[in-house]
């Protein structure tokens, strides 16, 4: 009588749990992301460091197109959209996010000398740091018989000379930390993309691993993505040659 | 006895729970339970034949209204293919604290590589003008961006390229051998021409008549020692503030000399 009793109790317990929420355990299992999983000995994602422990400020980002978000403001560098590139890998697999958004940047702004510079690298090995870039630079004027290009590369924290470059028409090469979009994953990455408008109220990314989307956000969030929550140097590379002129009026 | 009545209490149990629950009842006997509907007819999947649901027949379209447009296909998100985006910076060779600066290859100082983008203050030319060449030649293009920089200097920003360049879609005039534009920074076109029959130096003295306030005499020479300036920043240097102390000088004297006592007579 008491097992009787044990049932029904039972089954009322489980159809008053059961009701609201079907089953009280998953009859098709889905992969359900676990945020407190600590990181994986093999990693998926050579580049993708430990995921960030974000205590996120009040973060305004959005994707778009050619407005930003509130429509108050129309982007400063309109590469065309057949010249966004798509990331990939170089001749060691290892990705040319660097030499993808210089190629960006030597388009919009008339850099003859490295408007290949992505494809160059194909067969050869990728990764890209300050010095690499000097060098590969260097190397394809070489080749061309052509002298190097006016650029600098900036290692700082300092954003203001990225909105100085993009109010003047040029095209920065950035470091990008992290997609305040939620693009891969909300992870942390070590990428490069490029600056196509910065002001005071709005900056935005043209992203080669998303080409087809321009990522919108406001400054504070943008330096964060620009020195990984302030923890690092950000780095750009700009070429000093003034992009394109604007449409002729009378 | 009691045991059988047990297991026959379960199974009921297990049945009512997944009823009341209204949950997918299909785990118990195998297949999936769920209605699969398309177009006007609804049906079950696999292992049950199919059973055609009457749907009441939808209204007579009218006539006059045309067929909604079809809504756009939703391009799926792209993913590499083997599920990895690349990207490429070599973080462990950046400089993460120390502040590092390279212009051109080389290893310079911030207030170098910041002058090279415009100066610590930040000096903006967005708004200088633009002088843009467009010619299928590159050489002779290339020739007269050399001539034009060599006489107008960083006065004014230069464009060049090919007539079927991309910046030059939006509405530039792109037949001339070659045609060369002096726009405001705005656009307004200010000069163009579309050949160079009177040579190169009469595109320098068009675009020079095209922005007035350029004036060469004003170009500073930086091997001269600063001219003398009087307190307020007045500029000895300059031929009209010159005119104007030599005019009050003229006038102040003329004025004493006007006012003075005449000498007394012997």
């Amino acid at each position: 009588m008491r097992q009787i009793f044990g049932i029904l109790l039972m089954i009322v317990g489980a159809c008053v749990l059961g009701a609201p929420a079907g089953l009280p355990f998953p009859l098709n299992p889905q992969p359900v992301p676990d945020a407190k999983k600590p990181e994986e000995k093999k990693r998926l994602f050579p580049l993708i460091r430990k995921p960030p422990t974000m205590a996120t400020p009040a973060t305004i980002a959005a994707k778009g197109g050619l407005v930003s978000p509130d429509g108050s403001e129309q982007i400063a560098c309109d590469l065309p959209q057949k010249f966004h590139l798509r990331n990939r890998g170089g001749s060691d697999r290892a990705g040319l996010c660097v030499f993808c958004s210089i190629q960006h940047a030597s388009v919009w702004q008339h850099q003859w000398v490295t408007q290949d510079i992505f494809k160059w690298m194909w067969t050869r090995p990728g990764g890209g740091w300050p010095e690499k870039v000097d060098k590969v630079i260097a190397q394809m004027a070489k080749e061309q018989g052509k002298p190097v290009p006016a650029y600098v590369q900036f290692q700082d924290k300092d954003i203001e000379v990225l909105k100085l470059a993009c109010k003047t028409a040029r095209m920065p090469s950035i470091t990008y930390n992290y997609s305040p979009t939620g693009n891969y994953r909300g992870q942390f990455i070590d990428h490069m993309v490029s600056l196509v408008h910065a002001t005071d109220k709005w900056f935005a990314v043209l992203d080669n691993n998303f080409p087809d989307d321009i990522e919108w956000m406001d400054p504070a969030t943008f330096k964060n993505v620009y020195t990984r929550m302030g923890r690092r140097n950000g780095w750009s590379v700009i070429f000093l040659d003034p992009g394109p002129p604007p449409p002729p009026k009378n | 006895m009691r045991r059988l009545s047990l297991v026959l209490l379960t199974a009921v149990a297990l049945v009512g729970l997944a009823v009341v629950a209204n949950v997918d009842a299909g785990w118990l006997f195998g297949r999936p339970s769920r209605v699969v509907c398309t177009g006007d007819s609804c049906s079950l999947p696999a292992r049950q034949t199919p059973v055609a649901v009457q749907v009441p027949a939808p209204a007579p379209a009218m006539p006059a209204i045309a067929a909604p447009p079809k809504a756009p296909t939703v391009k799926p998100p792209y993913l590499p293919p083997n599920g990895v985006f690349p990207t490429g910076v070599i973080a462990d060779k950046l400089s993460a604290a120390d502040e590092k600066y390279h212009q051109n290859g080389q290893e310079v100082s911030k207030a170098v590589a910041y002058h090279a983008i415009g100066g610590q203050g930040l000096i903006d030319d967005a708004n200088k003008p633009y002088v843009c060449i467009v010619d299928p030649d590159a050489k002779r293009r290339q020739d007269v961006v050399a001539t034009l920089k060599r006489e107008l200097g960083d006065k004014v920003k230069f464009w060049d390229g090919p007539p079927d360049d991309w910046s030059y879609a939006t509405g530039h005039k792109t037949d001339g051998r070659p045609t060369i534009y002096a726009q405001l920074a705005d656009g307004v076109v200010k000069h163009r021409q579309d050949d160079l029959a009177d040579g190169v130096d009469a595109a320098v003295g068009a675009v020079r008549k095209a922005f007035p306030e350029y004036a060469p005499a004003k170009d500073p020479d930086l091997r001269k020692p600063p001219a003398p300036t009087l307190p307020g920043g007045f500029d000895l240097s300059n031929f009209r503030n010159q005119l104007a102390i030599a005019l009050a000088a003229i006038v102040g004297g003329l004025v004493a000399f006007l006012r003075g006592k005449p000498p007394a007579p012997a």
